[in-house]
């Protein structure tokens, strides 16, 4: 170790107990004139600032994303009686949790099959039925339903509603929650409680994690009752396991948490016999966790933890100071050590925080109804979900009510009135009515599946996706989202399922009036929604006038499949694609695999094969030896089944780009457009292929056309900068980019291609500060050290760039050859250069694609070696 | 035999030594044996259960490794010896996953992400930059082993400050101190 270091060390450790004023003065006195000691200590007290919960968790816990997903007990496909898998849903409490399709009853269900270990003996079994029945009883809104436990070739498995969410562990991790949130889901939560204990059930094991909760805010909470059995079951089999902590003991041994040490009751801790009153103690620890932020007793160790529950009275006061005092004698009254201390019945406790926030809805009314003399903000703060749900539907009837009313009149007007065709129309996202996230996938799909239909009409001009599905909720002003979208008329949908019935109300309006034109409630079966998005396409078309041909009129009433299991299963698959996330992308190739199995022909299940494989690729999961083949397999049946599908072309053209197939790759863009002048995907992806090829005009020209269609896609206005930087003009390229860094400062993308621009305008200082906030937003990569470097060596800092060069040359990360080329470029060694660029021909390196356009290689191109180059890669002309 | 305690510097040569010689062989013999109770625990910490999972690992870590060094008739003196390897194993076996997976993304950021496409995926969650904490690492342990050596134990094998201090022979409130200047560091290292 250095005396430097040593010295280092020392002033930092010191410093580190200082406040900032104290500190100058301190590092004025020890360093004196030492500049460098003084930087390195100043950089390290600024780092210590903002070091957060930076290697807070293991190394283990920051990378177990890489790790997950490949294990698994049951296979997808497989049956369990009337269970069919569709997919692996994670690990849960205390096994691997399954999404499947109850066939019988046509439903969705979670089914968690319980551990070999727990369904061998035949008493045990009969047991844990008996009182899973008792478990299975439980019907409340907040308390996710077990259906039944059931038990196939000696395997035990529960099978419960599916619940979509997040875990309230989840949500504490990123967010904090105000008040009135908290109020809600502990009133929820309690709510819960008193019922199941009400039936006598408890459910011993109540932290984050086993509550779910969905956008709406509403709870539920899981595994109610598993506790329970699962602790029966092994007293049973163990025969003399005497105490609760013996049986927490044997839980953990078998990797199930029973009863998790932090939000434990100290009875529970201890082994003491149960009652409810232990689950009204993780409900306060819970409570205070909201209101805090913090885990109450989670302790470095496991013996700390349980001594903290034991023995830890937190002071309330001071650690809930901004907590109204009623919420904190709530709190104080749920944690109480001695049970006979704490609330006796979750009911009461229940009581207790319904009045704590009457109280605090009363206070907030008050101070507003002097502040604004509105009444119309106060009104959703009374009465909570249950009640704003209930004036959800009252409002919906009332509109409905309206509707009718608006339908007679207008409806005689519309129908007899001849009007011109209307030409330009977005459908907005359905709205799932039904309050079940779990169907989030239908009212979306549906509304996507209409879209997709009325694309094909080349006269109509349909809004894409990304744009009309930023308006999701209720719509006050149809006419403003008309002139932002730039339609003329706007469809809107609501959908609910009840068991096996779906209903779906949609109607149009005319945005120039703000008319109705057209209304339908479709009150179907469930297995009837291939057919009515089908109906509704063919609808909205004939109410907008339009005149089809017949081959238009076989198009929008095209059959995609006429399987209705699998079209669900593929809805379901489109669902989680979008979402993202490795693990998502990953179950949802295996719904399209399932939806492929029910209908082998369903060639749009192929496109989204390709689409989930070569998503794996970009995001580095899967290997793209592995993952393009597969890619264009998928995609090449989806062509046999069906050549008219645009997004096969579209998928086709960028496969053929990507092996320098130029001509080839043309061809089937423009197809993909001949056959859907609305799939702004498609105007996008020839866009930059054209500015690839050095077509600059026609590129803007496409560019332009995509935004027509996708206007409030802020990646689009980037794309358009891109074209314009490759196309050479840099102010106006630095325009746009700036724009779209404006609306959406996260693009990463577009502070890369700000920086571009900067370096060939020679402004190297914004050149670089494009950079850094590009490495803020994604982290250093080795492209952003190649053009970090390219930015020193073009400015005249030589010394910077070949330090960057060095680090390059020794990181174990991938280093694109042709990029790092445009650093030797700029360093002036245009021999390595070429031989990088050589190298990347023979790796078929994507960056190749911009050799002709690309400026960090205009030093290169009078040499004979970059013409052959070019020629190879098939853009010499 | 008593446990004897080692200083930094022992432990330091040491594994420099079984580094050279064999640490390709040794990863691959021992990565098959903990890879199942490495998804375990990677599980575990994505339904949020944390604590004390991971010293099972090390454990399992210390067991395989064991067995492989008894077939080599190679002995070993004390627990630390076992800990500060396992720990370093650890490191390995992580960041050489990490390194695997990076190494399927091609291509630089206009190339690997054609930019119309880059647009449509939609992005995993920003990955913790483990290959990076490793470079990191590694000059910082050429600046001071001990802090190096704290943050392979109480990073990469979980232990905590009383562990690493025992692990090491060194006071709690020297790990504690120079675990906060590491991490300090290192951050700033990964931030520049």
């Amino acid at each position: 170790m250095s005396a430097q270091w040593q010295k280092v060390k020392e002033i930092l450790q010191s410093a580190l107990e200082l406040s900032s004023y104290e500190r100058e003065q301190f590092l004025d006195k020890v360093c004196g004139d030492d500049k460098s000691l003084r930087r390195e200590v100043e950089t390290l007290l600024a780092s210590s600032e903002n070091v957060g919960s930076f290697m807070e968790q293991p190394a283990i816990g920051e990378v177990a994303e890489m790790f997950v997903g490949t294990e698994k007990n049951l296979q997808i496909g497989e049956s369990l009686n009337h269970y069919r898998i569709l997919s692996h849903l994670g690990a849960g409490g205390m096994g691997e949790v399954y999404l499947a399709e109850d066939t019988k009853l046509n439903r969705f269900v979670a089914l968690k099959l319980l551990p070999q270990s727990l369904s061998s003996d035949q008493d045990a079994n009969r047991l844990l039925l008996r009182e899973a029945q008792a478990a299975a009883t439980l019907d409340h809104p907040h308390i996710c339903q077990i259906h039944e436990i059931a038990e196939m070739d000696g395997r035990s498995f529960i099978v419960m509603q599916f619940c979509e969410g997040e875990t309230l562990a989840e949500k504490l991790e990123r967010e904090t929650f105000n008040l009135r949130e908290t109020l809600d889901l502990a009133i929820q939560i309690a709510d819960a409680l008193a019922n199941a204990h009400s039936n006598h059930v408890i459910h011993r094991d109540i932290k984050p994690a086993n509550i779910i909760v969905n956008k709406q805010g509403q709870a539920k909470i899981l595994d109610f009752g598993l506790a329970t059995i699962i602790a029966e079951k092994l007293n049973l089999e163990s025969g003399n396991v005497e105490s609760e902590a013996e049986t927490a003991q044997l839980l953990s041994a078998a990797n199930m948490i029973i009863g998790t040490a932090p939000y434990m009751s100290p009875e529970q801790v201890c082994g003491k016999p149960l009652d409810a009153r232990t689950d009204i103690f993780s409900l306060g620890v819970l409570l205070y966790e909201m209101l805090s932020g913090k885990q109450l007793f989670n302790r470095e160790s496991h013996a700390e933890t349980i001594s903290a529950v034991l023995n830890y009275e937190p002071p309330i006061a001071k650690t809930l100071v901004d907590t109204p005092t009623k919420l904190q004698r709530i709190v104080r009254k749920s944690l109480a050590k001695d049970k006979e201390k704490r609330y006796q019945t979750a009911k009461d406790l229940l009581v207790d925080l319904k009045d704590a926030r009457q109280e605090i809805q009363n206070a907030k009314a008050k101070t507003q109804i002097l502040k604004a003399n509105s009444t119309a903000e106060i009104k959703p703060l009374e009465g909570g979900t249950q009640n704003l749900y209930k004036r959800r539907k009252f409002a919906a009837l009332a509109a409905l009510a309206t509707f009718v009313v608006a339908l007679a009149v207008v409806g005689y007007f519309a129908y007899f009135a001849s009007r011109p065709p209307i030409t330009s129309v977005a459908v907005l996202p359905f709205q799932n009515a039904s309050g079940d996230a779990s169907l989030d996938y239908l009212s979306d799909g549906l509304s996507e599946s209409v879209i997709d239909r009325l694309s094909q009409l080349p006269q109509l001009k349909v809004i894409a996706r990304s744009s009309s599905f930023k308006y999701r909720g209720e719509i006050t002003d149809v006419q403003d989202v008309a002139n932002k979208l730039g339609v003329r008329a706007i469809v809107m949908g609501k959908v609910d399922q009840r068991g096996d019935n779906l209903s779906i109300r949609v109607e149009m309006v005319d945005a120039s009036n703000n008319k109705q034109l057209w209304g339908e409630q479709y009150n179907r079966k469930a297995a009837d929604a291939l057919a009515v998005q089908q109906e509704i396409a063919q609808t909205v078309s004939e109410e907008l006038r339009l005149k089809l041909t017949e081959a238009q009129e076989q198009q929008i009433t095209k059959q995609f499949t006429n399987n209705p299991q699998a079209y669900r299963i593929y809805l379901n698959g489109v669902f989680l694609r979008r979402k993202g996330g490795t693990e998502n992308v990953k179950k949802s190739l295996e719904y399209q695999n399932q939806a492929l199995a029910l209908d082998p022909n369903f060639a749009l299940a192929y496109t989204e094969v390709a689409r989930g494989y070569n998503n794996l690729v970009l995001n580095g999961v899967l290997d793209p030896k592995e993952g393009k083949p597969k890619a264009r397999a998928a995609i090449e049946k989806a062509l046999e089944l069906d050549e008219t599908l645009a997004e096969v072309h579209l998928a086709l053209a960028r496969i053929k780009r990507d092996e320098l197939d130029w001509m080839g790759a043309e061809r089937d863009y423009k197809r993909a457009i001949e056959l859907n002048l609305n799939l702004a995907d498609a105007y996008q992806a020839y866009s930059v292929y054209l500015v690839q090829v050095g077509r600059t005009d026609e590129a803007l020209t496409e560019i332009e056309r995509a935004q027509e269609l996708d206007p409030l896609r802020i990646a689009l206005k980037t794309t358009e900068g891109n074209i314009l930087y490759f196309g050479r003009r840099y102010d106006e390229a630095i325009q746009k980019l700036q724009d779209a860094v404006e609306k959406e400062p996260d693009n990463t993308i577009s502070h890369y291609y700000l920086g571009y621009a900067y370096i060939a305008k020679g402004q190297y200082a914004e050149a670089i500060s494009s950079f850094q906030l590009a490495i803020k937003i994604n982290g250093e990569t080795t492209s952003t050290l190649i053009y970090l470097g390219q930015t020193y060596a073009k400015s005249g800092k030589r010394d910077e760039a070949l330090v960057i060069l060095n680090k390059l040359k020794t990181t174990e990360k991938y280093v694109s050859p042709a990029e790092l080329a445009i650093l030797y470029t700029a360093l002036g060694d245009k021999e390595k250069a070429l031989e990088l660029l050589e190298q990347a021909y023979a790796a078929r390196d994507l960056q190749l694609q911009f050799l002709k356009v690309e400026p960090g290689y205009d030093a290169l191109r009078e040499d004979p070696r970059f013409q052959d180059l070019l020629r190879h890669v098939g853009l010499a002309q | 035999m008593p446990e004897t305690t080692h200083s930094s510097k022992e432990i330091t040569e040491m594994l420099r030594d079984w580094s050279e010689q064999r640490r390709g062989e040794i990863l691959e013999a021992i990565v098959p044996l903990v890879y199942e109770e490495l998804h375990r625990q990677a599980h575990r910490y994505l339904r949020r259960e944390r604590k004390n999972h991971t010293l099972q690992t090390t454990a399992l870590i210390n067991e395989a490794y064991l067995k492989l060094i008894e077939q080599k008739n190679v002995r070993f003196e004390s627990r630390t010896h076992f800990f500060a390897i396992a720990a370093n194993l650890m490191r390995e076996i992580l960041v050489d996953h990490a390194r695997t997976k990076h190494r399927l993304k091609r291509g630089g950021v206009k190339s690997d992400l054609p930019l119309e496409e880059a647009m449509l995926v939609a992005a995993d969650e920003k990955d913790f930059d483990l290959i990076a904490l490793d470079e990191a690492l590694t000059r910082l342990g050429k600046i001071d082993e001990q802090q190096a050596r704290i943050v392979e134990l109480k990073f990469f094998a979980d232990l905590t400050l009383q562990e690493t201090a025992d692990v090491l022979g060194i006071s709690t409130a020297t790990v504690k101190r120079d675990w906060t200047m590491a991490k300090v560091w290192l951050h700033r290292e990964l931030t520049k």
